[in-house]
Formats: C-alpha cells, sequence, structure tokens
C-alpha cells in the first residue's frame, strides 16, 4: 500500500468511526502531557522517514547508544540508601564493597551542598540529615578510610560546593598514594538545574558558571578520568516540568555547559565523552519512552551540528533514570509499586543506562529495608522474567512512539530555539523564564488533578479509609551535636595561620580570573573547612537570590 | 483584603507546594508574601510581624518540622502575635497532631486541593479577627 | 467603635516609644483605614527623613541594590517601601520585592514593609502618603520607596521623594526607549546596574549622549549582586540631602508632596463617594452590570 491508498482508508476508516462515535462517544478528550491532542489511531503515515530513526548504537542513537544494548550488558541497578556521619557510612561502604559492589555513591547533608559548617545557625537540624556530614578533609578522611580509591569509582551527588568536595577527594586519594590521574568518579556539578529547580545554589548564575569552567579545565589536565558533571533532568521534572520541558531545560543546560568548556579550550570531541545525564521517569508510559529516545537523537544532533563534534562516541547521551518520587502518593501506599514498575519499564524501554527505582512508601517517610528491597526486586523482575531485554529498543517502528518521539523533539528544540535566542540558558534562567515555565506547568497539573481532569488513584478517586502509617523519621540529635564538637575541636587544632593564608590567596584567585580549583586544593590540604571556602567566594562572587515565579 | 505569607524554613529547595498555594492563595483574590527557601524562624516571624499579615502559612519537607514549627510558634508568642499558623508537607500524623495541639490551625498533606486551603485561610483568618 | 478607640491609643503610645509592632499595625491602619491614619498621624512629631524613591523597568535590579544598599548602612535607621501590582481581575497580589532583602528580615535598624498597588497607576500604592508619614514619625533617617516596576511610566514617585533614583540595566534593550516616558524628567540621578554586563559600557555612553545638554544627572555604575559601585551611590546619596536640605530645594518638594497628599485624599474621598452613589435607587456597580448583560445580549443576537 502506498502513502496515498493509505491515506484514503485511514479517512475512510475515519469517517466510519465518527458515525461509530455517535452513538456512542468516546470518554472524553485525550491529550499528551504538554496539552497536545493525541489522536485516535496511529499509521504509517505518522512515521515517515526511517533514516530519522537509524540503527542502535550509530548516528543518530534514537534506538541506543549501543549496538547491542541489554543483550551485551543489562542497564546498572542503583540504589542508594543509608546516611549518618563519616564513619558509619565509611562502614557501609566497606561492606557493600564486600558484596562485589564496585561503585560508591555518596550523598552529602544540605549544609555540606550549601557550603555551611556544621556549626552554623543555618545548619540547625539538618546536619548529617539526607546525608553525610562533611566540613573538613578530616571528615574526608574518615569517610574514604581503608578504602583503596584506585579501585573503585565514586559518584558524588554535589553541586555549588563540587569543587571543594572534589579537591577533598584528590587529597585522600594522594595521601592513600592514590596519584590523581587514577582517581575514577562522577560530580554531579550541575549547578543550572539547582537555579532551576533544585535549591541548593550559592552565588549568582555567572561566577558559578566560571567555577565550573574550572573544574573542566583542571580536570582535563589533572584528573583524566573524572566524569565532571551530570547534566540532570530529574529535579527539573520534579518541580513540574511536563516531558518536553524536562528533555528541552535538561539539554539547553547541556549546551551551556560545552559552551563553557570550549570556550575554556577544551575539545568537544573528547570531553562530550565525560558527560553524562539524568533523567526522571513518570506515570504516562508511551511519552517516557518516546521522551528518552528523543533526548538521545537531540544531543546527538546539537554535538554534531552545533558543536561540529566529529567522534561519534562524544555525540551519545548516556543517561541514569529514577523513578518519579513526586508521583508516589502517602494515600494506599502499596499502590506506588505499581507505579514504580511502569516508570521502570519505561526507563528500560527508553534504554537507560542506569536506574534507581523509589520505594513505594517514600511519600511518607525514609523507606523500610522491605520496600528498598521490593524496589530492587522490581527491577530485577524487569530484566529476567519481562523478556523486554531480550531485542534492542523492541518499540521503534510503533506509529504512536515514533510519533511521540518526533513530536517532544519538535517541541523540545522550540524552546531551545527560544533560550538561544534569548541569549542562552544563564539569561533564561536570570531573567526567570524557565522557572515561570515549570511553575506554569506545576500550577495546571495541580488544577487538573482539583478538577478531577487528572485521575490520581487513590487521591482523587478510588479512595478509601485508612489509617496513616506511622513514619519512620527521627532526627539524630547526637549525631549533630558530635559534628559540632568535632568541627570546634579542629578548628583549634590545626594551623590556623596557614589558613587563614591560604583563604587570601583563595580570595585573590577569585578575583582574578586563573583556575580556582589550585587555591582551593591548598586550602583544603590545610584543614580549610567547606563554610570557610564558601565564605571567602560568597564575599567576592555574592550570593544568588531566587527570582520568585509563580 | 487577606494578606498571607507562606514560608519555607530549613535549607531544602523543594518548593513546588508552596508555590502552588502562594499561587492559588493570590488567584483567590489574597496578597501573598512569598519568603523564598532557606529561611530561619526569626526571620521568618519578624517578617510576618513586620509585615503584619493575617495569616501565616508553613511549608517543610525536610523532616526538621518537629524542631523548627515549635520555635516559630513560640517565637510568633513572644512577640504578642496571634496570627493563626497553617502547616503543609509530608507530616506523619502523630506530629500532626502534637502541632495542633501547640496551636497550628491546620496540617496539609501532600495532594491537598489548593481550593480547600483557600477557603479554610479565609475561614481562619474571620475567625481569628473575632 | 471604642474598641477601635484603644487600640488607635495603643497604636499612637506605640508609635510614640518605637515600639516595632505598632509601627507594623500603624502601616496597616495606613492601608485599610487612612483616614484613621492621617489622625494619629498628626499628633505624631515627625522626623524629616530623606525619602528615596527607586524606579525602572521590570527586572533592572531595584530590589537587589536596595538589599546592597542595606549591606553597606551601619547604625542608621531605615523604612523600606516595596510596592508590587495587584492583579485587575482578583485583586490578589504577589508581594515578591521582599524576598531579595530577606536577609535583612531580623536587622533592628531596618524595617521593610511591601505593599500592593491595588491598581492605582503611577507605580505606588494609594496609601503611600500615609506610610511615608508613619516612617518618619517612627524616626527613620532614611525611606527608600520601590515602585512597581511594571515598566508603565512609574512617575509617581518624583511627587513623594526627596531623590528620585532611576535604575537602568543593559539587559533591557530598549532602556534609552524607556527615558522618553518620563522618567527622564524625573531623575535626580541615575543608576547603571549590572555592571558586569559588558553592555553597561554602551548604555553608559548611550545616556550619557541623551542626558548632555539637559540638568547634570549624575551617573552611577553598580553591580547589585556583589556590591561594587554602591558604596560611592551611598555617599553622594547622603551629600544630596545635605545640599538640598540647605538651598531650600527640599522645601519645595516638602510643599508639592503636602499638595500630592491632600490631592490623594481627595480623590479617597470622591472614589468613595463615587461608589456609593445612587441613581434611581440603584448603586454603580449594579448599573454597570446591567449595562454589560445587555451588551452582551445585543451581540449575541447580532451573531
Ligand atoms: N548580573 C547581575 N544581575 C543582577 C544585578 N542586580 C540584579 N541582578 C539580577 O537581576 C534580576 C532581577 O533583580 P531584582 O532586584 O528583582 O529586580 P527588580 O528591578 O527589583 O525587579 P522587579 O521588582 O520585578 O521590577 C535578579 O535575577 C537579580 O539577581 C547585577 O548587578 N548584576
Ligand atoms: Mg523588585
Amino acid at each position: 500500500m502506498n502513502d496515498d491508498e493509505l491515506n484514503e482508508k485511514y479517512k475512510e476508516w475515519n469517517r466510519k468511526t465518527k458515525e461509530i462515535i455517535k452513538k456512542y462517544p468516546e470518554r472524553g478528550e485525550f491529550k499528551t502531557t504538554w496539552g497536545e491532542k493525541t489522536k485516535r489511531l496511529y499509521t504509517p503515515l505518522d512515521v515517515k522517514d526511517y533514516s530519522r530513526i537509524g540503527f542502535p548504537g550509530e548516528y543518530p542513537f534514537t534506538r541506543g547508544v549501543q549496538p547491542t544494548m541489554y543483550r551485551g550488558k543489562l542497564w546498572t541497578m542503583r540504589q542508594y540508601a543509608g546516611f549518618g556521619n563519616a564513619l558509619e557510612s565509611n562502614k557501609r561502604y566497606k561492606y557493600l564493597l564486600e558484596q562485589g559492589q564496585s561503585g560508591l555513591s555518596v550523598a552529602f547533608d544540605l549544609p555540606t551542598q550549601i557550603g555551611y559548617d556544621s556549626d552554623d545557625p543555618h545548619s540547625l537540624g539538618e546536619i548529617g540529615k539526607v546525608g553525610v556530614a562533611i566540613d573538613s578533609l578530616s571528615d574526608m578522611e574518615i569517610l574514604f578510610d581503608g578504602i583503596p580509591l584506585d579501585k573503585v569509582s565514586t559518584s558524588m551527588t554535589i553541586n555549588s560546593t563540587a569543587s571543594i568536595l572534589l579537591a577533598m577527594y584528590m587529597v585522600v586519594g594522594e595521601k592513600q598514594g592514590v596519584s590523581r590521574e587514577k582517581l575514577r568518579g562522577t560530580i554531579q556539578n550541575d549547578i543550572l538545574k539547582e537555579y532551576i529547580a533544585r535549591g541548593t545554589y550559592i552565588y549568582p548564575p555567572r561566577p558559578s558558571m566560571r567555577i565550573i569552567t574550572n573544574i573542566f579545565e583542571f580536570c582535563s589536565k589533572e584528573m583524566p578520568l573524572w566524569n565532571t558533571i551530570s547534566i540532570s533532568g530529574y529535579h527539573i521534572r520534579e518541580a513540574g516540568a511536563d516531558a518536553v520541558q524536562e528533555v528541552a531545560f535538561t539539554l539547553a543546560d547541556g549546551i551551556e555547559y560545552v559552551k563553557a568548556a570550549v570556550e575554556a579550550g577544551l575539545n568537544p570531541n573528547t570531553f562530550g565523552k565525560r558527560l553524562s545525564f539524568f533523567f526522571a521517569s513518570h506515570n504516562d508510559f508511551f511519552e517516557e519512552i518516546a521522551k528518552f529516545r528523543a533526548a538521545r537523537r537531540m544531543w546527538a544532533k546539537i554535538m554534531k551540528e552545533q558543536f561540529g563534534v566529529t567522534v561519534p562516541s562524544a555525540m551519545r547521551l548516556k543517561f541514569h533514570t529514577q523513578t518519579s518520587g513526586s508521583t508516589l502518593t502517602a494515600q494506599q501506599p502499596d499502590n506506588n509499586i505499581t507505579r514504580v514498575t511502569l516508570q521502570a519499564l519505561a526507563a528500560v524501554l527508553g534504554g537507560t543506562q542506569s536506574l534507581h527505582t523509589n520505594s513505594r512508601d517514600e511519600a511518607l517517610a525514609l523507606p523500610t529495608e522491605e520496600s528498598v528491597r521490593i524496589a530492587l526486586r522490581t527491577q530485577q523482575i524487569i530484566a529476567y522474567e519481562s523478556g523486554v531485554s531480550k531485542t534492542v529498543d523492541p518499540l521503534a517502528g510503533s506509529y504512536y512512539v515514533e510519533s511521540l518521539t518526533d513530536s517532544i523533539e519538535k517541541r523540545a528544540f522550540d524552546y531551545i530555539d527560544k533560550i538561544e535566542k534569548m541569549g542562552g540558558m544563564v539569561k533564561a534562567i536570570e531573567a526567570g523564564y524557565v522557572q515561570q515555565e515549570i511553575s506554569n506547568r506545576a500550577y495546571d497539573y495541580q488544577k487538573a488533578i482539583e478538577s478531577k481532569k487528572q485521575i490520581v488513584v487513590g487521591v482523587n478517586k478510588f479512595t478509601s479509609e485508612e489509617e496513616a502509617p506511622k513514619s519512620t523519621l527521627k532526627i539524630g540529635d547526637t549525631a549533630e551535636k558530635e559534628q559540632i564538637k568535632k568541627l570546634r575541636i579542629l578548628k583549634k587544632t590545626r594551623d590556623n595561620e596557614k589558613v587563614t593564608n591560604a583563604l587570601k590567596r583563595l580570595e585573590e584567585s577569585a578575583k582574578s580570573d586563573e583556575n580556582i580549583m589550585y587555591p582551593i586544593v591548598d586550602a583544603v590540604k590545610v584543614y580549610a573547612t567547606v563554610g570557610e571556602i564558601s565564605n571567602v567566594m560568597r564575599k567576592v562572587f555574592g550570593e544568588y537570590k531566587e527570582s520568585i515565579m509563580l | 483584603m487577606i494578606k498571607v505569607m507562606i514560608a519555607k524554613p530549613g535549607l531544602d529547595g523543594h518548593d513546588r507546594g508552596a508555590k502552588v498555594v502562594a499561587r492559588a492563595l493570590r488567584d483567590a483574590g489574597m496578597e501573598v508574601i512569598y519568603t523564598g527557601i532557606r529561611q530561619t524562624p526569626e526571620q521568618i516571624v519578624q517578617s510576618a510581624v513586620d509585615e503584619d499579615v493575617d495569616i501565616l502559612g508553613i511549608s517543610i519537607l525536610s523532616g526538621a518540622h518537629m524542631k523548627l514549627i515549635p520555635r516559630i510558634l513560640d517565637l510568633l508568642k513572644s512577640k504578642g502575635s496571634n496570627m493563626p499558623v497553617f502547616v503543609g508537607g509530608i507530616i506523619p500524623k502523630e506530629d500532626a497532631e502534637k502541632l495542633k495541639a501547640l496551636g497550628v490551625a491546620e496540617v496539609y498533606g501532600p495532594g491537598a486541593p489548593t481550593s480547600e486551603i483557600a477557603e479554610q485561610v479565609k475561614r481562619f483568618v474571620e475567625h481569628s479577627s473575632t | 467603635m471604642s474598641n477601635t478607640r484603644v487600640r488607635e491609643d495603643e497604636i499612637l503610645e506605640g508609635m510614640k516609644s518605637h515600639d516595632r509592632r505598632s509601627l507594623a499595625k500603624m502601616l496597616s491602619l495606613c492601608e485599610k483605614a487612612p483616614d484613621m491614619a492621617n489622625e494619629i498621624l498628626d499628633k505624631l512629631s515627625k522626623k524629616t527623613s530623606h525619602v528615596i524613591g527607586i524606579t525602572g523597568s521590570p527586572g533592572v535590579g531595584k530590589s537587589t541594590l536596595i538589599s546592597t544598599i542595606l549591606d553597606k548602612m551601619n547604625g542608621k535607621k531605615i523604612g523600606i517601601v516595596v510596592v508590587d501590582p495587584s492583579s485587575p481581575f482578583t485583586g490578589g497580589a504577589l508581594l515578591g520585592d521582599r524576598v531579595r532583602m530577606q536577609s535583612h528580615a531580623t536587622d533592628k535598624n531596618f524595617f521593610i514593609r511591601s505593599f500592593a498597588n491595588k491598581g492605582a497607576l503611577g507605580g505606588l500604592s494609594p496609601s503611600i502618603y500615609e506610610a511615608c508619614d508613619a516612617f518618619e514619625a517612627f524616626g527613620m533617617d532614611d525611606v527608600i520607596i520601590e515602585t512597581v516596576g511594571v515598566g508603565q511610566s512609574e512617575v509617581d514617585v518624583a511627587n513623594i521623594a526627596d531623590t528620585v533614583v532611576v535604575v537602568l540595566s543593559p539587559d533591557n534593550g530598549d532602556e534609552v526607549q524607556m527615558l522618553k516616558a518620563g522618567l527622564m524628567e524625573i531623575a535626580d540621578l541615575f543608576v547603571i546596574n549590572k555592571s558586569d554586563n559588558p553592555r553597561s559600557q554602551i548604555l553608559l555612553s548611550r545616556l550619557r549622549a541623551v542626558t548632555s545638554g539637559n540638568k547634570e544627572v549624575p551617573i552611577y555604575l553598580t553591580n547589585a549582586v556583589t556590591g561594587e559601585g554602591v558604596e560611592r551611590l551611598l555617599d553622594d546619596l547622603d551629600d544630596r540631602f545635605f545640599q538640598i536640605s540647605s538651598n531650600g530645594i527640599l522645601v519645595q518638594k516638602r510643599k508639592k508632596r503636602l499638595l500630592h497628599h491632600a490631592q490623594s485624599i481627595v480623590r479617597r474621598e470622591i472614589d468613595h463617594l463615587i461608589q456609593n452613589l445612587e441613581i434611581n435607587g440603584r448603586n454603580l456597580k449594579e448599573i454597570r452590570n446591567q449595562l454589560i448583560e445587555e451588551l452582551c445580549k445585543k451581540d449575541d443576537q447580532n451573531n
């Protein structure tokens, strides 16, 4: 059947169907989460050109970044859990390593992430809460004590203080006798999404971009195996963005970073290989699959066409996925297992490189061990029982999925063009444009739930009377006091003259345009604290104050 | 005209809920001050008193609510204010009961309808001004 | 009625003893019952504060600049009034300037207060005169007023401020265009903010070209985020206040302010009368609604 014949048949079918609908109306209007009309039926007419889709492992990578995908190696099932102080975390890492895990994942508490020492008034009630508290090199030495840093790869969720924590990691390595060029791991280091969605910024965007560029440069010279950034859409999505916005804003962030790297003299053909991404997986099954495929294709095009990259491996968008915390409900928490399953399946069908599945009770409190296990088992069932990993990109060629992929790509590129016209992502953030777009979508979504246009099972339909389960959230006051005491002792016993001098050097460096990483390393070595180093930079760079966009 | 402050104590940046509520209250015809994230109890209370708002809403997701909210209530009292206070966030039931016993007007969990919040806010303000 | 008398007396006494909470209540009274507010204010002695108006297009950095000004003050007592727009549809408002100054919320010397403009044109709140008087009665050294910043011609600030600071930024392409909308005439000094943006130099030379020939209006380059250039601005603001206090300009300005304050009271009275006006037993709102209904009907028939 050629296209014309098909078109005729399709029209004919539509005519007949409309007659039927007169008698038996449909349930309502159907739309994508970004508000585009969903057609009743998709046909080959919606998938015109196979060259847009291509082959896995080849440009434009719609079908995956490797030729064999999960036939070769399953995605990495990366669950992170367990916080506390440096000593407890160290024990846990050693246990995980004994169990055969080769990668460590470090979460820091909020004061560490925002550059406050544990004795700062801002830190009240937050010390050691969502991760480990690091005040100085001394804590970092405890955290990695007895862990051979040449054997492990370490992923650190750290952004505005990434430069300091990276410097500490490097110094701990050197004290172990491991030279910097052998260290492997990742820092999140994605500051732009902090302004947009996650909130752990310190300085205004421009100096923050300068610090990031300094890190890129430093690592390319000193730590070539280190992944210097993980560009994250997850938090953007969780703040209320739709699938198109998630892709658009994440890739626009990516463009800004690559631009900065190129300006610093790095070659995108090598730098491109060091980039990785992090996305959310939400409820709308096909949209999410299409989103991952579209993102991959778009990034390949951006790297090739905008940055002139010629090495294919520097065009590949590799990504980690986490299921969406914001879709989990406090009501009827076991339903969340099903939500997580669908979201995880979408991530796998979208070709993720690694996956974190959320636990059913996360909307209530810190997850129990049993819930964490179920979450992991969910991934294992998908991997070993569902059969979806037997072939590469099984949904390619689905008229609907390909059409959604095209649509997301087109709309996301429209956003990216608009941001480029505004002068890039930093400008768009300063103007509050991105925040406003997300806030609008979040508000629309809330309204849709309240008007029951959007059904959430157990929340606005199919509700049942139930006793809310008890929380397991507890704040450890003793850990807080101990950490503060330790810090006070450190400040008395270290060589404070050296600290003062190192901080003075750092201040001069911050004011000039030299690479700030070197004086940070020096300051860290003499046990200057995260708070002290951040305060020097606060003084020079100023602090970011958010634009309130409702 | 109701004047309301939405405040966010603690260090976490999850302000989606706070913003949605602030916007809904504005659209319900109220004058809304949103403090932004990372506010200390002292900042929140002094601002609320200086602005002479009719009611204070606190959004908190970091889990430090049992530390921060009682402190806010104490500070309000010490400044001679009896403005009503409501709370939104992930608050376990037993904690919500405790907070209400301390004088919090209402505790809203995630997904509480904003239209309902707006209605109740109006009622809390009416009650407190009589 | 007797109840409110008590409260008024309390506020009056509180204002006299510099009680912060009374100032907060006083300012609410300015908004909700300006007549009563004026009555109390009449009974209080007032300091002649330096009233500084800060105006300029949306997002040029007015609020950030004020926050940085506060960073650099030591010992001075300052009242800050920030005005944001009310929605013409719901009457609701997001008062968003304060968030940039939150680091000063607990400072004893500063008092920040947000107002909605309640639909008033000109960039200010209808109760701005009363609010300004209240701050002076409280004994503030300076009163800083930030206008709405929606980009319409916000020239009313010249009626109340002793010194008008017009803030510009190189981010806005049409800044010099803006000046034609009346801002040129009211500027006592210009601030080009966001000096970290290289285009600020271009804006500076363009502004010089536009202002040359007119009265001598000084221009300052600032970076409100880091505070660069702000100290010089502050020194000159103080100098200027000293100057206008001694050369008679301040007296003129104050006369003008009084006149406009009186006008605003008269306007309020007239508005009140109109609101309560009845024609054939029906008030204005009913008449308006009926008119709209009939117009809509006609429209329906035409379609
Ligand atoms: N780079 C840079 N950004 C600045 C500077 N001053 C302010 N900003 C940024 O400009 C944006 C707007 O600042 P505001 O202080 O809110 O501007 P505003 O004039 O008060 O805005 P409205 O009240 O909405 O009219 C914010 O993102 C500030 O961080 C500056 O000197 N340099
Ligand atoms: Mg402002």
